[in-house]
């Protein structure tokens, strides 16, 4: 079967991790607008999606937390949204 | 209690202090303390000193170490590196003026090197704080489009003119030798020329209230607008040569650095965590 996710429950846990960082705010701005950016529109995404959304996160991160500790907060990111239940 | 609660404390109660005492003098200069007292006028001098200096010596200290914290090739790297070189000519700067008023016992001559040490930070402060905006803007996060960056800077130049015609004026029309005359223009139109990237950064920072980035910024951007209303308020004093009211002025500047500092250290944990 392969990899889905629910798009609602990324961008949460998305935000979730953001947060402490950039502020609730622009947690949630800035995966919605790179979502946009990147054409994923539906309930459900694939690791393809993910990939290129924490991708985009990570760009912006890393001015302002380094390559290291942006890093760590991508796979934080990556491993929490790895142990989200498949989307159906 | 974590660290950064403990340092952000301990800057608190140190700016809290010096600001308290030097407001007090302000306000009650004839009170006993000030008058002879335990609060006398070389005391006071050193309270104005270390409210400053050791802040620039945190700020300048960190802001390298915070440069070197960032990889080759990092758009923040070559930011830290101007906001750090910036810092230590204001440190190198102020530390002139209290070496003529601590260690001289003299007033501080009007220009003097200290002045060539400020003259050189400004540029690189500015230019610290445009490298700045250009890499957060390029992000990629959503903070404004370029065309309400220009509206927002013309906006500010704008405020600029109009706060700046009638401090400068006075500068203008006061007889005084050439170079001092030149650095009462030169300091709030330097002023002047920072304030617009702190205001444009600070619209940013907004958007990112409630993270580390939003206290780091704020507590930077905070310092460079208090350092701008010491310097607006330094020259219109002078030009005024008015006394009463300089320990306000070095209140200004103490908020500032100590808020400056805070900033650098705030970006020092996020990197060091």
């Amino acid at each position: 079967m392969p990899f889905q996710r629910s798009t609602k429950e990324v961008l949460d846990s998305i935000n979730g991790i953001l947060s402490p960082y950039v502020g609730g705010l622009m947690a949630r701005t800035a995966a919605s607008a790179h979502c946009r950016d990147l054409g994923i529109v539906g309930d459900a995404m694939g690791r393809g999606q993910v990939d290129a959304l924490l991708g985009k996160l990570g760009l912006g991160l890393v001015i302002f937390l380094g390559k290291d500790k942006t890093a760590a907060v991508v796979e934080t990111m990556r491993r929490s949204i790895e142990d989200l239940r498949e989307a159906p | 209690m974590t660290r950064s609660v403990r340092t952000t404390t301990a800057i608190t109660a140190a700016l809290g202090a010096a600001t308290l005492i030097l407001l007090a003098r302000t306000l009650w200069p004839g009170a006993g303390a000030f008058s002879g007292g335990a609060l006398n006028e070389t005391v006071l001098l050193w309270v104005s000193a270390l409210g400053k200096v050791p802040f620039l010596l945190l700020g300048a200290v960190y802001a390298w170490r915070n440069t070197r914290r960032f990889e080759p090739g990092n758009p923040a790297r070559p930011c830290w590196v101007f906001l750090s070189w910036g810092l230590l000519s204001f440190l190198l700067a102020q530390s002139v003026l209290c070496f003529y008023e601590l260690f001289r016992g003299d007033a501080v001559p009007f220009p003097s090197i200290g002045d060539v040490f400020f003259l050189i930070g400004y540029p690189l402060l500015t230019a610290g704080l445009l490298a700045f905006l250009r890499s957060y803007a390029a992000a990629g996060f959503p903070v404004g489009g370029a065309g309400e960056r220009r509206a927002l800077a013309a906006g500010t130049v704008a405020v600029c003119v109009l706060i700046g015609i009638p401090i400068l004026r006075p500068i203008v029309a006061t007889p005084a030798p050439a170079v001092e005359k030149f650095l009462n223009l030169a300091y709030p139109i330097l002023d002047f020329i920072l304030l617009v990237p702190t205001v444009l950064l600070l619209r940013i920072t907004f958007r990112f209230r409630g993270g580390a980035v939003w206290k780091t910024w704020i507590a930077l951007l905070g310092g460079f607008i208090f350092n701008f209303g010491g310097d607006v308020l330094f020259a219109y004093l002078q030009a005024l040569g008015e006394t009463h009211f300089h320990y306000l002025v070095d209140i200004l500047y103490i908020l500032a650095f100590g808020l400056i500092a805070r900033g650098v250290l705030y970006q020092h944990e996020l990197l060091s965590d």
